[in-house]
């Protein structure tokens, strides 16, 4: 199964969202980096099939998702980043619901309603209205449903936003899981979310791909680029306005940076092994949120 | 499919909004009933409209009247005392039947009553008569020469008037006019508005759009679905007052003519049809309810195409609403075309009560036939509108 990317694009009035962006996807699972606006959500709802690209294609097998139509969506899970609820509708509703529009049979709907709820913790929560769930148990909902259809390509669009870090960590554990015969794309501004679990990053930036690789491929592009220092704190206020900060610790008397530069940044800097969070800062300069 | 169709019913006819709508519905028709009831004194008055009546049918002569009954038989026999078609005679009338000296109030009602019916009995001739004479025009054309020509086959074909008991008809009639329209509007609305709108508004449509039925299955699904409620609040509204009217009234009467109206005799008099008071029940729930389902595919089709639930509300109430108002408050000077909009066609009266004929292709055809023809193709058209727009939506914010 491959899911072909060919020059997509998608212009709103004057302003390019995606642009002319291509890539390949076989199973696997891929994690999509960029900063807000770098077209991320443009492209995943292209891939859903909820957005019609101004010009290029997607297809499956060499078929154009389109003209797959139904057989395509009927192996798809989608996350959308904001998604909705119906106030009146309990959590086993609300998945039986979407199972009938997926196309499950009843008895094959409880059935997956009932273990997705278990996988995603909300078990005791099954009969209770979706308005009253905060907003982590709603997303864990979302991603429940994502799963209802046993979907073969799944997209998840932030699906880690609004989830407590041990609620991560248990997403990033299913992912691992039922990532085997599938091709599954999760797009995120958290680097750690798809640091451990993606097999391969794509960055992107202003509906552009700017690079691809594995995990150690994207923070090997930063090799000799990072640097950790130990400075007085008069000397990091000085640093910190020349160079990109990938973190900062008080220690005792001073102040431990870890630094993202071309050049060394202070004569007491000394390499260090990169990350991807490295290589995303060096690529997007910009302060990430953990 | 089924289990799709269960959840927009459910999406649809959501408990909390339902319960209070039902709750609200039901006091609104009860106050409407028992408004009118008792602003005409309708329980102490029943036993004399029903003699009334029953007299009129000349089934029962009651030997209470037999004295007033002769002097009115002299009133009404009278050639001179005949109303014409625009009841100019009606004072001197009265004053003969006042003057007279009628013993009873009941009994002076009791001839009013027959007068008018008489005069409406008489009233095709007259208007045959008027029509010929319109055809010896020299300047008519050919277009209104089939339009009276037909109009003059209808009235020929309208045999004496059948009276009999049938205040039943009459409230079920003046609650079709004056009340049913504007409930049943904005029921269709509030119920409606939000099938496709709410989706947007909730934003679930990424996630249906993104299912295998999204663009199918949920679309015949909810269209289906709004078919079935409105089915369903057009039975609740409509079957309850009827019920209602029939607990209270009795269903007597079917066999009547619809123009022997016991209240509002005026609204059908120079109607071309010869229907009785069943058929015409029959014939108005019917046009009723497909306008109901018309106006339902429309706001559907609105739905579709916006976000914002109000926005619909608003388009929706305009157009069905807006033009019952205009009529209730101005009833001149508006073109017939005013007729087929889906408030007055709900509302039937304007299909019936007079000869509204157009020339089509040289044939002529009947204002109640272009409303049928106009509102199944509003509604295939609203349909594919509303199909399509969904089908079509873009998810971008």
């Amino acid at each position: 199964m491959e899911l072909f990317i060919d020059r997509l694009t998608k212009q709103y009035g004057k302003k390019l969202a995606v642009d002319c962006f291509s890539l390949k996807l076989g199973k696997g699972v891929y994690g999509l980096l960029g900063p807000n606006g770098s077209g991320k959500t443009t492209l995943m709802r292209m891939m859903a099939d909820v957005l019609r690209p101004t010009s290029g294609e997607i297809t499956l097998d060499g078929v154009d998702i389109r003209k797959l139509d139904e057989a395509y969506r009927d192996i798809l899970g989608y996350l959308p980043q904001d998604f909705g609820y119906y106030r009146d509708f309990t959590a086993t509703d609300y998945l039986m619901y979407l199972s009938a529009i997926k196309g499950l049979e009843k008895s094959r709907a409880k059935q997956r309603t009932a273990e997705l709820l278990t996988l995603v913790g909300l078990e005791n929560e099954a009969k209770n209205k979706v308005k009253s769930f905060s907003g982590g148990m709603r997303q864990r909902l979302g991603i429940a449903q994502a799963l209802l259809n046993d979907p073969e390509i799944l997209i998840l669009d932030e699906p880690t936003a609004g989830l407590d870090p041990k609620e991560r960590i248990r997403f990033r554990n299913l992912i691992s899981d039922i990532s085997g015969e599938r091709i599954v794309l999760l797009s995120t501004h958290i680097v750690s979310d798809v640091e451990y679990v993606a097999n391969q990053i794509i960055l992107m930036r202003k509906g552009e791909m700017i690079m691809q690789g594995t995990v150690d491929q994207i923070a090997a592009l930063t090799n000799g680029k990072v640097w950790t220092a130990v400075l007085n704190p008069k000397e990091a206020e000085i640093v910190k306005t020349k160079h990109v900060i990938a973190n900062l610790r008080h220690i005792d008397g001073g102040v431990e940076l870890r630094i993202v530069s071309d050049e060394k940044p202070h004569e007491k800097a000394t390499p260090t092994t990169p990350s991807v969070e490295d290589s995303y800062l060096y690529y997007f300069n910009e302060v990430n949120t953990l | 499919m089924k289990s799709i169709l269960f959840f927009e019913l459910k999406k649809i006819f959501s408990i909390k909004k339902t319960a209070i709508c039902a709750g609200l519905v039901l006091l609104i028709l009860c106050v409407t009933f028992f408004g009118r009831a008792i602003a005409n004194n309708l329980f102490a008055n029943l036993p004399h409209i029903k003699e009334q009546l029953t007299y009129a049918s000349g089934e029962v002569t009651s030997e209470r009247f037999a004295e007033d009954e002769k002097r009115f038989g002299e009133i009404i026999n009278n050639p001179d005392n005949t109303l014409d078609s625009d009841f100019e005679s009606d004072n001197r009338i009265y004053e003969g039947i006042f003057d007279g000296g009628a013993t009873h109030q009941d009994v002076r009602d009791m001839l009013e009553s027959i007068l008018y019916i008489k005069a409406i009995n008489d009233m095709p001739h007259k208007m045959i008569a008027t029509l010929y004479r319109e055809l010896a025009e020299p300047t008519i054309s050919p277009e209104q020469t089939l339009l009276i020509q037909k109009n003059i086959d209808m009235l020929a074909q309208k045999g004496n008037l059948v009276i009999a008991y049938n205040l039943f008809y009459d409230y079920y009639n003046n609650f079709l006019i004056n009340i049913f329209p504007y409930i049943i509007g904005f029921l269709i609305i509030f119920f409606i508005a939000p099938v496709f709108a709410g989706e947007y508004s909730a934003k679930m449509d990424s996630l249906i759009l993104s299912s295998k039925k999204g663009k199918q299955g949920v679309i015949a699904a909810k269209l289906t679905a709004s078919m079935l409620a409105v089915t369903i609040i057009y039975v609740f509204v409509m079957g309850f007052y009827i019920l209602l009217c029939g607990a209270v009234l009795g269903f007597s009467g079917g066999e009547s003519s619809f123009l022997t109206m016991y209240s509002d005799l005026y609204q059908y008099m120079g109607s071309p049809y010869n229907l009785t008071m069943l058929q015409f029940l029959l014939t108005t729930l019917g046009i009723s309810y497909a306008a109901c389902i018309g106006f339902s595919i429309f706001t559907l089709c609105v739905s579709a195409n916006s976000s914002n639930n109000l926005v619909v509300f608003a388009i929706c109430l305009m157009v069905f609403h807006v033009p019952l108002l205009m009529i209730a408050f101005a009833d001149a000077g508006f073109p017939p075309i005013i007729n087929i909009v889906y408030g007055r066609v709900a509302q039937v009266a304007s299909l019936l009560d007079r000869f509204n004929g157009f020339v089509i292709l040289g044939n002529v055809v009947m204002l109640k036939e272009i409303a049928f023809v106009c509102l199944i193709i509003t509604s295939v058209f609203f349909g594919f509108g509303a199909w399509r727009s969904f089908k079509r939506r873009q998810v971008v914010n």
